[in-house]
């Protein structure tokens, strides 16, 4: 599924070079359960940046899929990323002047499904997580019971044969507890 | 850790998803079947044998 060997990356200023991965080599497989773990600044969330083609790396190979990340244009990677990649980060990256169907249909709308599909998809994931009744307000309208779902629609873009990368959902879940 | 999440992760990784989760939770380190250590950005493979 995702195959990285000899990674390689580093934050360049005038004068000095920080390198966040150094010669970093991992297969993950397909349908494995992975955590990562490691100290603070030990290059956690630069493996999850590059594995999610959200960074560039300065050197080794970057394996998708069987596909080679590094040799494709802007356009082959964002239709990877939206294709094969769910993210779950710190933020929940939701967008305030769409509502909450909206927030969740959005991935989807970059794929060639019938818009019967999307809806069916969308539908289905809401009442997963309650969230049925609230879709047509805005992210700034959830309150109460339903703010505590909201990290969930980050899930709700579920799909088959996906991987998902996670940061801390930790703390995701104390805020979902406490809120 | 709140169990309903917990339960949504397993149900997306029962459903044939792949899952690299970022974690300090122990818990969620155990209910992983991997654990991947990095230390100062290289992969350590076995954590507790230290770097």
């Amino acid at each position: 599924m995702l195959k990285m060997t000899g990674i390689c990356k580093a934050y360049r200023t005038e004068v000095l070079e920080i390198f966040a991965l150094r010669d970093l080599s991992i297969h993950i497989r397909e349908r494995e359960f992975i955590a990562v773990t490691g100290p603070s600044g030990c290059g956690k969330t630069a493996f999850l940046t590059i594995a999610g083609m959200l960074e560039s790396f300065n050197e080794g190979e970057y394996e998708l899929d069987g596909v080679n990340v590094y040799r494709m244009n802007d356009q082959e990677r964002s239709w990877l990323r939206n294709e094969k990649i769910g993210f779950i980060f710190q933020s929940f990256n939701l967008l305030k002047d769409l509502t909450v169907r909206e927030n969740v249909e959005m991935p989807l709308r970059y794929r060639h499904l019938s818009v019967s599909e999307r809806r069916r998809r969308v539908e289905s994931a809401l009442y997963r997580v309650g969230l049925s009744d609230r879709a047509n307000d805005y992210p700034e309208e959830l309150s109460g019971v339903s703010i505590k779902a909201s990290p969930l629609l980050g899930l709700l873009r579920a799909r088959r044969g996906c991987c998902w990368l996670m940061s801390r959902p930790g703390i995701w879940m104390r805020r979902w507890r406490s809120a | 850790m709140a169990k309903r999440v917990m339960d949504l992760l397993q149900e997306l990784h029962r459903g044939g998803a792949t899952i690299v989760v970022v974690t300090h939770s122990a818990e969620l380190t155990r209910r992983a079947e991997r654990e991947v250590h990095i230390v100062d950005g290289s992969i350590v493979q076995h954590p507790l044998l230290g770097p």
